[in-house]
């Protein structure tokens, strides 16, 4: 009950920030991390069943493209193009799951990573309708002008709190159920999920196309947001970004990618201003915390938890005696 | 009608043939084993007919249908689970939800109403988490409900195994080795629990086990294995006396050269 407050005052929270604090860069900030928290969940879903991907960038342009070009060659409204182009990144993700999931380990990691570059450099090579690498400019905003045109960033940070805190909810939903125990079970032991009758590839197969249906969401706000998308934005280097989201904040439950996404865009933009050493900053807070938290922030934080709770235990036998 | 009926199954692996030509029926409500020296094929014959590697030859029929060459998962839903060598556990959770996670074939009410949570779905759930308890009671380790798996002794998860298999209510188990590394209490534990279950569970059992007494206290018939034949089946007794057994297991004198 109490965390179900907590999360109730945090979304009345961060519906009153931008009333409170009207900075358009500071909102900038918000809406990025928006977007990073729903491709870090997303991602977590695929992690669940214990499997990585170094492609998210690639699903994340594939909503991105879609959006652009219904918007602006075919003249649809944001509202249709939305779940389109979710869907787009969906249908897209079933043959290469098909396909990558056949191998394990590092080789499935590879063909992720080959797949997020594959998108780029087909979206790269056709300038028709692709605009090749200089991308689509002047994606047009979502419908109503008079709001998304000259009201700044805040209707914005509104339109994209509504896509995290659903996609948050329905993937924790997803890792709540049934489906999602069994997710959990794959991750544990695959073989013998297998063996007590679960169609483990099947199993795997629908992870991977949630996660990319969602990934495909964060492509098509970004497109609408920025209004500018190439084959510069989504590359390899945000695939990985979004994996760090979710290894530093740890795979243990859905706060994990959250915090994850949130902290680390803090801090990325917080190290804007040392230029040049800002991704080495970077990468030493992922190696210090790998090594000093490897099940991530989470994880870390319920260990914390426990060992206090463990002390407390520890210490009211002791008072009893001396009673 | 025989309940698992195995013709000329064979399997290579490049140029050495893991199992030749193995035939083998097992009857509905029996407890079958399967014995040989290392390296004569039982595992190899095992995961061919789980469906955990593909036959090189021969047919498995299981039940009545023709299931050579299904995915092991097809086959658990089919009724024909089987258990691990080495311990496969979910080691991170507790006895129940592994217990639980055994019973997923009657838990998929698909995708959408395990979202929804509808009350249908609520009441499957508290359906199987009843029967997942009394799993958990049937094989002994009741009151270990909340221990987590990969805490417990090696008797108890090798136990607990036994029950995430029989979740699927399977009508033929088999059986890698159940005992191996076990002390005499756990050994006895776990043969009793074997013996019980064709009647209690209406599970038939198929066993392969290096543990000579267990093996001969605790089956019905039979099959012996040498390097990928089967050399001699029937009932226990038979099988010690039959000098193709002994010889495998001990070797054969050569006079002359003594």
């Amino acid at each position: 009950m109490t965390s179900r407050t907590g999360i109730v005052l945090g979304i009345v929270l961060l519906a009153l920030l931008p009333v409170v604090i009207r900075d358009e860069y500071f909102l900038h900030v918000m809406v990025m991390i928006e977007i990073n928290v729903v491709m870090a969940v997303s991602l977590w879903l695929l992690g669940i069943t214990g499997l990585i991907s170094f492609g998210q960038a690639g699903f994340m342009f594939i909503g991105a493209m879609t959006t652009a070009l219904l918007m602006k060659l075919g003249g649809w409204s944001f509202w249709v193009s939305l779940p389109l182009s979710a869907i787009m990144a969906a249908v897209v993700s079933a043959p290469v799951g098909r396909l990558s999931l056949r191998v394990k380990g590092v080789y499935f990691f590879l063909i992720t990573l080959a797949f997020g570059e594959v998108v780029r450099g087909v979206f790269a090579y056709f300038e028709h309708p692709f605009g090749g690498w200089y991308g689509i400019r002047d994606i047009p905003p979502p419908s109503p002008a008079a709001i998304f045109t000259g009201m700044g960033k805040m209707p914005f940070y509104y339109l994209g709190l509504m896509l995290m805190l659903v996609t948050c909810a329905v993937i924790y939903r997803i890792s709540r159920s049934w489906f999602g125990s069994v997710l959990w079970n794959i991750r544990e032991s695959d073989v013998l999920a297998g063996s007590i009758g679960v169609d483990v590839p099947g199993f795997k197969l629908v992870a991977f196309i949630g996660s990319a249906f969602f990934s495909g969401l964060a492509g098509s706000f970004y497109a609408t947001y920025i209004g500018y998308i190439s084959p510069l934005v989504f590359t390899f280097e945000y695939s990985t970004n979004t994996l760090i989201f979710v290894v530093v904040g740890g795979f243990a439950n859905i706060g994990g990618p959250i915090v994850g996404a949130v902290l680390l865009t803090l801090v990325s933009e917080g190290f804007r201003s040392i230029g040049k050493y800002q991704s080495m900053a970077f990468g030493l807070i992922l190696v210090a915390s790998v090594l000093l938290m490897p099940t991530g922030l989470i994880g870390a934080a319920q260990g914390w938890r426990e060992r206090s709770q463990r002390r407390r235990r520890a210490v009211v036998p002791a008072a009893d005696r001396q009673g | 009608m025989a309940l698992l009926e195995v013709t000329g199954l064979t399997r290579r692996f490049g140029g050495l043939v893991a199992v030749n030509d193995v035939s083998l029926t097992v009857e509905t409500g029996e407890i079958h084993g399967l014995i040989g020296p290392n390296g004569a094929g039982k595992t190899t014959l095992f995961n061919v007919i789980s469906g955990s590697l593909p036959a090189s030859g021969g047919r498995v029929m299981f039940d009545g249908a023709d299931v050579t060459g299904l995915p092991i998962h097809k086959l658990a839903s089919r009724g024909m689970v089987r258990t691990f060598q080495h311990s496969q556990l979910f080691l991170n959770f507790s006895v129940y939800r592994n217990v639980l996670a055994g019973m997923h074939i009657h838990a998929s009410s698909g995708f959408w109403a395990g979202l929804i949570d509808s009350r249908s779905t609520r009441q499957r759930n508290a359906a199987l988490a009843e029967r997942a308890h009394e799993l958990v009671r049937f094989v002994g380790l009741g009151g270990l409900e909340d221990a987590v798996a990969g805490s417990l002794p090696h008797g108890h998860k090798r136990i607990l195994q036994v029950a995430i298999g029989l979740g699927p209510q399977p009508k033929l188990l088999l059986m890698d080795e159940p005992v191996a590394g076990m002390n005499h209490a756990d050994v006895d534990r776990m043969m009793q629990l074997v013996r019980t279950l064709p009647t209690a569970r209406g599970t038939t059992v198929v066993l392969v086990e290096h543990n000579m007494k267990a093996v001969m206290n605790t089956c019905d018939r039979i099959s012996v294995l040498q390097f990928g034949r089967k050399i001699a089946a029937g009932l226990p007794e038979e099988v010690a006396a039959d000098q193709a057994v002994i010889d495998a297991y001990l070797g054969v004198f050569d006079d002359d050269v003594a």
